[in-house]
């Protein structure tokens, strides 16, 4: 075996520091349009500054979203191919910059100053859409998940939805049209036969996806992204994965005991049906992972990636649907892609992975006295009182939403790292033949065990 | 303003910012770029669509295959189904207590036993149960015509 450690240290180095550039840029300019300019305009306007406040509310999540999609994008694009070459033991991307580190920013210049190149015989019009279309969505379907993954922050509150999944599955099911449009538009054979297969690839697939989100819906009882997430806080006994709450009664229980306060009947409140009810956890637990498993595939297939990236199969058909495309719009269609991938490693941490809990158990760490010293402090800190740089409630949770966004986005680097491509016949057979009856599957057996426990009682 | 005209306004936001700023910013940049760098000179050879090198043989908008017709009539049944799934899933709870009357049901869970209240928690399941059911009849059928094989 060849060792590679140092590689992987290298990784790890260039990880920490893209994604701190990452998030302190959005972090400092959220700060700033969204609490520093209102504190400094009420300082000086007084009641005036009422109207541009209510302005500044609305405008700061969208540019914290644009200053985050496309510095993230470049870091994406730059972990993956690093990655890649540390899986297939090779240097990677490693000149420009020091060690490589602005390769994407370097690439992303390039594209710009690329000829833009319309096909004869391609409808133009169509054809400067579809690459529109295919960005746009991940923009406006990412609302409700920035009031979910950011713990309900006071700057992004209002744009938390009551039908927030089912808001942001509808947009992520738009990308699919973009691609027929850009396969249609482009007047190139390779390009309508990448359309066609996204188009029969992305209806096949989305069946298992919204599927098993559903499952975690009827577990849940909402559709609302933030309850769901507040729902499973308090450790990772009750995230979602783990049987969707149905170990909180057994959480509480482990927690009482453990402090020595009267635990009272509170299993027997949680899992009234007693040896049925355990039955009913267990089939849970099994179910949501699966279910957890059924989404990872259902999303790995939506956004093209390998083992599903038919659509753009470089060994097939050149490039898929984007063969025809320079230049500009072929940075949005490469941009949008990596944010879909963004997008939907959001979608599972929030609906699966707790959001920004802890995954130890909230009774643990109350016992450790230190770390209450340490989150004081920092409350008590200037950076907290008076600049409130800091929200010491959120910080903790932002840290684990990144760490957990970004884990599953390395697992899909992995995944392509390892796994060949499928064939369009067993795609299909491994999408409906294997994947639908197993959702189906999943989905009764949760209905049925759901009315045995009390989930998030 | 309350809440949900305040969402309401944001989302319009959003759909705007996510439509227009992709549009103009690249319309805005390519036209810029171009105009800076003179980097536009369009020719026969170069605007062909691409085939491997050589000139495309005929039309590239041909016909394509039924089968992806036949998924595709497949899928709005399911799409339909998770359409149908959604209410249901957020009225769940409140199945027997509508089905009895708010009195009754409360009479009813006053004296139950462990049996009747399964029985009570079972209604929901039972009702979306027999849904899924004819709908998965649905698809077995297509299956055992063959209408999810790709290579006939």
């Amino acid at each position: 075996m060849i060792s590679n450690g140092n590689e992987i240290g290298k990784l790890t180095l260039l990880s920490i520091v893209w994604l701190t550039i990452v998030f302190v840029a959005v972090w400092m300019v959220t700060w700033a349009v969204g609490i520093l300019l209102p504190m400094i305009l009420s300082n000086s306007l007084g009641e005036k500054a009422l109207l541009i406040n209510e302005i500044l509310c609305f405008i700061t999540p969208v540019l914290s979203i644009l200053v985050f999609i496309p510095i993230n994008a470049m870091f994406m694009v730059l972990i993956e191919r690093r990655a890649l070459a540390l899986f297939t033991v090779r240097k990677g991307p490693n000149i420009v910059g020091p060690d490589g580190y602005l390769q994407t920013a370097a690439d992303a210049v390039k594209l710009l100053f690329k000829e833009d190149i319309t096909p004869t015989g391609a409808d133009a019009f169509m054809f400067t859409l579809a690459p529109i279309v295919f960005f746009a969505p991940s923009i406006f379907g990412a609302v409700p998940l920035l009031a979910a993954v950011t713990n309900n922050h006071a700057l992004f509150q209002v744009l938390n939805l009551p039908t927030g999944i089912f808001y942001v599955l509808a947009a992520a099911s738009i990308p699919v049209v973009a691609l027929v449009m850009a396969g249609w538009s482009s007047n190139n054979k390779y390009s309508l036969v990448g359309g066609l297969r996204s188009a029969a690839q992305a209806i096949s697939y989305e069946i298992p996806l919204v599927l098993s989100i559903i499952t975690i819906c009827v577990l849940a009882g909402t559709l609302d992204l933030v309850k769901i997430t507040q729902q499973q806080a308090g450790g990772i006994l009750n995230w979602n994965i783990l049987g969707g709450g149905a170990l909180s009664g057994i959480d509480k229980f482990l927690a009482g005991t453990v402090t020595g306060q009267p635990v009272g009947n509170i299993l027997a409140t949680c899992y009234p049906f007693s040896g049925l009810s355990y039955l009913a956890v267990g089939a849970l637990i099994i179910s949501t992972i699966i279910a957890f498993w059924l989404y990872l595939t259902g999303a790995c297939a939506e956004i093209n990636r390998i083992p599903f990236d038919l659509p753009e199969a470089e060994s097939e058909l050149v490039s898929g649907y984007n063969t025809e495309y320079s230049g500009i719009k072929f940075a949005i269609f490469f941009l949008a892609e990596f944010t879909n991938l963004f997008v939907v490693s959001s979608i599972a941490t929030v609906m699966f992975l707790g959001g920004g809990d802890n995954p130890i158990p909230v009774w643990i760490l109350d016992s450790i006295a230190p770390l209450k010293q340490a989150v004081a402090l920092l409350n008590d800190s200037f950076l907290v009182q008076t600049l409130h740089l800091v929200n010491p409630e959120t910080l903790f949770s932002t840290l684990w939403v990144i760490l957990k966004v970004y884990s599953l986005v390395f697992f899909a680097i992995l995944i392509r790292g390892t796994l060949p491509r499928f064939r369009i016949d067993q795609l299909m057979d491994f999408g409906w033949k294997r994947l639908i009856p197993l959702s189906l599957i999943v989905f009764i057996v949760v209905v049925f065990a759901r009315g045995l426990v009390i989930c998030h009682g | 303003m309350d809440q949900s005209a305040l969402q309401l306004i944001q989302i319009v936001i959003f759909v705007v910012v996510g439509f227009a700023l992709p549009a103009l910013g690249m319309i805005l940049l390519a036209w810029v770029l171009q105009l800076a760098l003179g980097y536009h000179r369009p020719n026969p050879t170069k605007n062909q669509p691409y085939e491997c090198g050589m000139k495309p043989l005929q039309e590239a908008l041909v016909q394509f295959d039924i089968r992806y017709y036949l998924y595709a009539l497949l899928f709005i049944l399911f799409d339909i189904e998770v359409i149908f799934i959604i209410p249901w899933l957020l009225a769940t709870d409140n199945i027997p207590r509508i089905l009895l009357g708010t009195e009754a049901f409360n009479r009813v869970v006053a004296t139950a036993n462990a049996g009747t209240m399964l029985g009570l928690k079972m209604i929901g399941p039972m009702e979306i149960g027999l849904f899924l059911v004819i709908l998965t009849a649905g698809l077995a059928y297509a299956w055992k015509k063959g209408a999810l094989e790709w290579e006939q």
